[in-house]
């Protein structure tokens, strides 16, 4: 290895170990500090992957196409963010090479958390950083992040329910640096250089590198949890604000049991730094009420973003009426909105839960509530902390989304938000009207504490600098509305179901600010 | 549901990681985003 490339891993490795690492982790200082160079060392290989991708990504668009929509952008004939942005398939011609660069690396990160396992507790297991069970498991968190699974003969193959596919990040990053050349009417080769610099952006290789092997680190001390006969977990944070400290704050639990995020063990997130400390039969015996009275009510602890600095102790929402209810074919469904675990609405089908939605091990980042139709329960809604002051929207709102769906069909054509559905047609004569209402509604829900000024100036697609007390602290953040949050935010389906959260939650607001989307909801039957 | 306040970052003095931070904010969006999906086996909607 030469020079340079050992000077990067170095740095890498420097600035990687300053990270606030969980207090676990320092149990096992030589399996942690190999860990860290691992992460340092594929960080650079990703690096190098991206450049190599990055050389051939003019392949990835038609440039024909781009230069006409070019022209009628700047003909005004079209918005330049309602092009359809076509990626070539040839995008995912690289997985197999990202398989090669990322599995040796997962493996070994796998068997360094076993290893981390052993030394910090000391019973002796038959895994080895070489079992077939570590290997098995690299192989499978590696074809995951290329669309793929593994099946029990062993062979791979390709997953339609993959929760996270590199390439399709790859072709989504692709399509906003389209619209942001349309909108800059950026000739072919700067709109080609945009892309180029996107695909190699060096952040990507470092945030891939760490999670991955953090998450393959983690896994591998779970591993040995389970081969060591571990009957507990407790998850242990680094002062975090976020779901992860719900999870602290869960305690011991059973070793079978998922942690309140939804996770068998961390990471829970992106930037995770978190550890999890193994419990065995003897501290159960010295404590038989270490996991609590049967079935406790713990309370819940709001999330915070992951992102944010370290916070003096969580204050508890302002207190709300917990209960929400629901009609469903003329029956009225009524939770308590603290208590949810998993609830079958009725026998056909629709359920909530806390827990991940069918498909996924984990929440994605910073999601409050997830509606799905996939997985063994067809319908199912999904909330993650019904203790946080905005769970009542959330929870309506994914119900909105149900309605959307419509619940009696599985037909795509049968939405509400489809202006090509019979249904859909009502609905977009009252979106028209109203769907910038329900944005800045819901971008001034988000933004409690900003002055007229720094809300005018968020909403213009300006950054916005502004502070705010946390735990006693003033703290100052920036923020800005990415255009894919926005197009997110305004798309049919989102005002279909933030606005009937609204007309759940707040009628008279909703009758107020967005009178033809109220009318239209009072008239679903 | 996703809330844009989740990805505020936090205010640094170099605008150079200030302009990473947001970067990096916005990634985790995109990753956030990716999850919703209209396959022939359902939808995910977020």
């Amino acid at each position: 290895m030469d020079a340079v490339n050992q000077a990067f891993e170095r740095n890498a490795a420097l600035i990687l170990a300053s990270e606030n690492w969980a207090q676990g982790y320092s149990l096992a200082p030589v399996e942690h500090a190999k860990l860290i160079k691992a992460s340092a060392r594929l960080e650079r290989k990703l690096l190098l992957f991206f450049k190599q991708q990055a050389a051939h990504s003019m392949s990835f668009v038609n440039w024909y196409a781009y230069a006409t929509a070019l022209q009628e952008v700047k003909a005004s004939m079209v918005n330049a963010y309602d092009v359809q942005v076509i990626v070539n398939d040839n995008v995912a011609n690289d997985n197999d090479t990202f398989i090669k660069v990322v599995f040796d690396e997962v493996a070994l990160a796998t068997g360094l958390g076993v290893k981390a396992g052993s030394t910090t507790y000391g019973i002796h297991t038959d895994l080895t950083d070489t079992s077939s069970s570590i290997q098995r498991q690299a192989r499978k968190q590696v074809a995951e992040l290329v669309g793929r699974k593994v099946l029990d003969d062993g062979s791979v193959v390709p997953n339609p329910n993959a929760k996270y596919v590199i390439s399709n990040t790859t072709r989504k990053r692709i399509q906003d640096s389209i619209h942001t050349s349309l909108m800059l009417g950026e000739d072919v080769p700067t709109a080609a250089g945009r892309i180029k610099k996107i695909i190699k952006d060096p952040k990507r290789a470092a945030l891939i590198a760490h999670q991955e092997l953090g998450m393959a680190y983690t896994t591998g001390v779970h591993m040995y949890g389970e081969a060591s006969k571990a009957v507990g977990k407790e998850w242990q944070d680094n002062g975090a604000i976020d779901i992860c400290r719900v999870n602290t704050t869960e305690g011991p639990i059973p070793f079978d049991e998922a942690y309140p995020s939804g996770d068998m063990h961390p990471l829970a997130h992106i930037g995770c730094k978190c550890y999890e400390r193994l419990i065995y039969q003897d501290e159960l015996d010295a404590n038989p009420n270490l996991f609590g009275e049967p079935n406790p009510v713990k309370p819940k602890v709001p999330i915070a973003p992951a992102i944010k600095p370290k916070p003096s102790p969580v204050i508890p929402p302002e207190p709300f009426t917990p209960i929400a209810s629901f009609n469903k074919g003329g029956k009225e469904y009524t939770f308590d909105l603290n208590n949810i675990e998993t609830h079958i609405i009725s026998d056909n089908n629709i359920t909530m839960s806390t827990q991940p939605p069918p498909g996924r091990s984990r929440w994605p980042a910073s999601t409050h509530g997830m509606y799905s139709t996939r997985g063994t329960y067809y319908k199912s809604l999904h909330l993650r902390n019904p203790a946080e002051p905005t769970a009542k929207q959330t929870f309506f709102h994914e119900i909105g989304h149900a309605i959307d769906h419509n619940l009696e069909s599985k037909a795509i054509t049968d939405r509400y938000a489809n202006a090509k559905s019979p249904q859909g047609i009502a609905f977009k004569e009252a979106f028209d009207k109203d769907y910038k209402a329900i944005y800045e509604q819901r971008m001034r829900d988000s933004r409690p504490d900003f002055t007229q000024e720094q809300f005018d100036t968020m909403m213009s697609g300006n950054t916005v600098h502004y502070t705010k007390n946390v735990g006693g602290r003033t703290v100052s953040y920036v923020t800005r509305i990415p255009l894919s949050y926005r197009r997110y935010a305004t798309s049919p389906s989102e005002i279909f179901a933030h606005g009937y959260g609204y007309y759940r939650t707040n009628p008279d607001l909703l009758k107020r600010i967005a009178p033809n989307l109220y009318k239209f909801y009072g008239g679903l039957k | 549901m996703i809330d844009l306040s989740d990805f505020d970052v936090p205010a640094v003095d170099d605008p150079q990681e200030q302009a990473r931070l947001l970067a990096q904010a916005e990634g985790e969006l995109a990753d956030t985003l990716s999850q919703i999906e209209e396959t022939a086996d359902g939808v995910t909607e977020l």
